[in-house]
């Protein structure tokens, strides 16, 4: 009998260990919470006005750097997505939006200012995240589209931070399993979605091969 | 220019603790127990910290001249 123990959770990280169980499942559950677990990130960036001393890739680059708290499958990856459209629909796309500006001394934007009108569950995992800092009079105005993607194709969409698989100090055949998440999602919703992720991969596998 | 958002290595966040990080260890506390105490655990997220320069806040002094000189034209 394989058994679950539950040595540490919080919001932001997971620990357990497994007994009894095939190691070859557990690393492909570390492997699909780091590079195959989808969240939302901020993907396109449209530039409306930026007199800041940052350039405008770098701002685009930041922003798309932020870690946004995702609702669990509220939204999905665009090539998932039914609309077949490649700009996107309601479904899996949002749209967030910065306006800030300086006025007769300097100051740093944080992430707390960026707004997304449409889904009030969609925002930065923290609000004191500086973004750019201006100068008096500087201003910054940007239309951003966050979207759903894998942590294989860029960083920014890695769900998880720290994924590790070891063997447990007491005892053989026992494992130990530790996630730590960037915030996007809870630590136990990561750990059940790269679960899922792998039953939905197993079950195409044996459907594909069931049609030889 | 500004501190990065994510640690290079791992991805964690680390850019909303510098400002916090920054105030701690110029009123004299040891930057070792400050990144304890921020919850950076990992060395590589420590010596994002440890490291960061920002070179924006040289660059700003710059524009300020550039505006102050603006309305000095514009009042004349």
């Amino acid at each position: 009998m394989s058994a679950v123990k539950i040595k540490q959770i919080s919001d932001k990280d997971v620990d357990i260990v497994v007994e009894n169980f095939d190691i070859a499942y557990l690393n492909s559950v570390r492997r699909l919470s780091l590079s195959e677990v989808p969240v939302l990130a901020i993907d396109d960036v449209v530039i409306l006005e930026n007199t800041s001393p940052v350039y405008d890739e770098v701002l685009a680059h930041r922003l798309g750097m932020i870690p946004l708290v995702t609702p669990v499958d509220r939204y999905s990856l665009p090539s998932e997505c039914d609309c077949n459209n490649p700009s996107g629909c309601p479904k899996c796309r949002v749209m967030i939006v910065l306006d800030a500006s300086a006025g007769e001394s300097p100051r740093t934007v944080y992430s707390g200012e960026l707004i997304c009108p449409e889904d009030k569950d969609v925002k930065p995992v923290s609000d004191r995240i500086p973004i750019v800092k201006l100068a008096p009079n500087q201003k910054v105005k940007v239309e951003a589209y966050a979207r759903m993607g894998r942590g294989k194709d860029h960083a920014k969409w890695q769900a998880a931070n720290i994924a590790v698989l070891l063997e447990a100090k007491n005892g053989k055949g026992m494992y130990e399993l530790k996630l730590e998440t960037n915030g996007s999602y809870k630590a136990s919703t990561l750990l059940t979605k790269s679960i899922q992720l792998l039953q939905k991969q197993i079950k195409t596998i044996s459907e594909a091969v069931g049609e030889v | 220019m500004l501190i990065p958002v994510r640690c290079f290595t791992c991805g964690s966040l680390v850019g909303d603790k510098y400002e916090d990080f920054k105030a701690r260890v110029e009123t004299g506390e040891d930057p070792s127990k400050v990144l304890d105490s921020l919850g950076v655990k990992r060395y590589c997220c420590r010596r994002m910290l440890l490291s960061a320069f920002e070179i924006v806040d040289y660059e700003i002094p710059y524009y300020e001249a550039i505006e102050r000189r603006r309305k000095e034209l514009l009042g004349s």
